[in-house]
C-alpha cells in the first residue's frame, strides 16, 4: 500500500505541530539563561535548536509509548490523527499568544484522545496507559523537579557563600551554558519523539508500517528538523514569562533549575514516560526561586499556570473532538477543518503582532517584586 | 489498573541523586577555581590556590563524567 494524500497531509500537520512545539518550548531550555544574561538571546535559540535536532536521535522510547499503546491502532485512521493534531496546534498557538508555558505534550495527547473518542468510541483509548504513563507522571514530575531544583539551589548558594563573588558568578554563568544546552538536548529527545510517535502511528494506521514498528530514520530526521527550526525562531512571549515573571533568577539558580530539568526529563524519557518538558522546566524554575527566597516567587503566576495546565488536555480534546466530527463527514469536512484551522492560526498570529515580543525586547520588563519589596529610583529595596 | 510505581520511583531517585550530585560537584568546582582569584582586601580563602585548582578540576571532571555516563546509558 502506497502513501495516500491524507497520510501526507497528516505528516505535514504533525511537522507543523512539532514546529509549534519547538517555539512554544524554547523557553524551557533558555528562559533563565537569557534572563541572567549567560547567553545572548539569538545565540541561545541557535544552540537550543541545533541540540534539539541532535537530541531527536538519542532515543525512541517515548515514540513507542505513543505509537503502540496510547490508543488502539486497529480502530483509528489518518483522519482521526489529523483532527487530533489540529486540536493540539490551535491550543499551542493560543497559549503562546497569552505567554503561558502550557504543555505541548498534553495538547497533543488531549487532541488525539478527543478525536479518537468521537470517531472510534471511548473503548479505543487505553486509559490505563494514559494514567500510568502520562497523567501520573504529569502530576509528579513538576513537583519532583521543583524539589530537586530547590535542594540544588540551596547547595549552590551555601557552598559558594564564602568564595570570591565575581569568580563564582562567572563560574555559574559558564555552568549555565552547559546546563541549558543539556536541557535542549533532553527536550529534543523527549518532544521530537512525540511527533515521531504520531507520524509512526499514522503510518501504522494506514498500513505502511507493521504494528509495533519503531519510527523510520526519515521520520526521526524530519521531526528533529521541525522542532529545531521552531526552537530557533523562539517563543519570546513564553521566554519572558518564565525568565522574568516567576522570580528574579540568578545564575546559580538557573544552573540548578536546568540541571534538575535535564535529569528528570532524561531519566523519564529513557523509561518511556511521556512527560511534559514544559511542566518539568517550570517546576524547576519555581523550585530554584524558592531555594533562594520563598517570598521572591510570584505564586500568583504559578496559579495562572496551574489553571492552564489543567485545562490543556481537556481543551485540546474538545477541539480535537469537534475536528474529528467534522472530518468524519468526508473530504469536504476534512478540507473545512484545515481551512478553519489555518484561519484561526493566522488570526492568532495577527493578534500577536499587536504586542510583539522579540529577541530585542524580551528582557525589557521590570523584575517581579516580592510582597515585602518596593521599587525605588535606584532599583528594588526591602520595605 | 497497573501503575509502574517501580519505574516512577526509579525516575525520582535517579534524577534526584544525579541532579543534586552534579550541582554540588559543579559548585565545589567553582569554589575551588575561585580560590585562584587574587583577593587583596577580602577574607582569607578557605583553600590555597593550588589545592583550589586541584579540587576544582577533580570536581568538574567528576560532574562531566556523570553527565556523559547518563547520556551513554540512554544512547546505548
Amino acid at each position: 500500500m502506497g502513501i495516500s494524500l491524507i497520510v501526507i497531509v497528516v505528516i505535514v500537520t504533525a511537522l507543523a505541530f512539532d514546529f509549534t512545539n519547538g517555539f512554544h518550548d524554547t523557553a524551557n531550555a533558555m528562559a533563565t539563561s537569557i534572563a541572567t544574561g549567560a547567553l545572548k538571546p539569538k545565540i541561545a535559540v541557535l544552540i537550543s535548536g541545533v541540540l534539539n535536532i541532535v537530541g531527536a536521535f538519542l532515543s525512541v522510547e517515548v515514540a513507542k509509548t505513543i505509537s503502540s499503546g496510547l490508543v488502539d491502532e486497529t480502530k483509528i485512521n489518518p483522519y482521526i490523527i489529523f483532527a487530533g493534531l489540529v486540536g493540539a496546534i490551535l491550543w499551542n498557538l493560543l497559549t503562546w499568544l497569552l505567554g503561558l508555558p502550557s504543555s505541548s505534550s498534553h495538547a497533543l495527547f488531549g487532541g488525539l484522545i478527543g478525536a479518537v473518542v468521537v470517531a472510534a468510541g471511548a473503548g479505543a483509548v487505553h486509559f490505563n496507559t494514559l494514567i500510568s504513563k502520562i497523567i501520573l507522571p504529569a502530576v509528579i514530575s513538576p513537583i519532583l523537579a521543583g524539589i530537586i531544583a530547590m535542594v540544588g539551589t540551596i547547595i549552590a548558594y551555601r557552598s559558594t557563600a564564602k568564595s570570591d563573588n565575581e569568580s563564582t558568578k562567572r563560574g555559574f554563568k559558564l555552568g549555565q551554558i552547559a546546563s541549558a544546552s543539556m536541557v535542549s538536548l533532553a527536550h529534543g529527545t523527549s518532544d521530537a519523539q512525540k511527533t515521531m510517535g504520531v507520524i509512526t502511528l499514522t503510518l501504522i494506521a494506514s498500513g505502511v508500517l507493521a504494528p509495533n514498528a519503531g519510527p523510520p530514520v526519515w521520520v526521526i530526521l524530519a521531526a528533529g528538523l521541525a522542532i529545531g527550526l521552531g526552537t530557533y525562531l523562539g517563543g519570546w512571549r513564553i521566554i519572558r514569562t518564565l525568565g522574568k515573571r516567576v522570580s528574579e533568577i540568578e545564575t546559580p539558580q538557573g544552573f540548578a533549575a536546568e540541571t534538575a530539568t535535564t535529569a528528570v526529563i532524561l531519566a523519564s524519557s529513557h523509561l518511556g514516560f511521556a512527560l511534559s518538558t514544559t511542566q518539568v522546566a517550570t517546576g524547576s524554575i519555581f523550585g530554584a526561586g524558592a531555594g533562594r527566597r520563598i517570598a521572591g516567587v510570584q505564586w500568583g503566576v504559578a496559579g495562572q499556570m496551574a489553571v492552564a495546565w489543567i485545562l490543556t488536555l481537556p481543551a485540546a480534546a474538545i477541539v480535537g473532538a469537534v475536528a474529528a466530527f467534522a472530518a468524519s463527514q468526508g473530504v469536504i469536512g476534512t478540507v473545512l477543518v484545515a481551512i478553519v484551522a489555518i484561519g484561526v492560526a493566522a488570526g492568532i498570529y495577527a493578534a500577536s503582532r499587536r504586542t510583539p515580543v522579540t529577541a530585542e525586547n524580551v528582557n525589557d520588563v521590570p523584575a517581579p517584586l516580592a510582597p515585602d519589596e518596593v521599587r525605588t529610583e535606584s532599583g528594588v529595596a526591602q520595605a | 489498573m497497573s501503575i509502574a510505581w517501580g519505574s516512577l520511583g526509579l525516575v525520582a531517585i535517579v534524577s534526584f541523586a544525579a541532579a543534586v550530585v552534579v550541582t554540588a560537584l559543579v559548585s565545589f568546582g567553582i569554589v575551588g577555581l575561585a580560590a585562584r582569584a587574587p583577593r587583596p582586601d577580602g577574607p582569607e580563602p578557605a583553600l590555597s590556590p593550588s589545592t583550589g585548582t586541584a579540587v576544582g578540576v577533580v570536581s568538574l571532571v567528576a560532574a562531566a563524567a556523570i553527565v556523559i555516563y547518563g547520556l551513554y546509558i540512554i544512547v546505548a
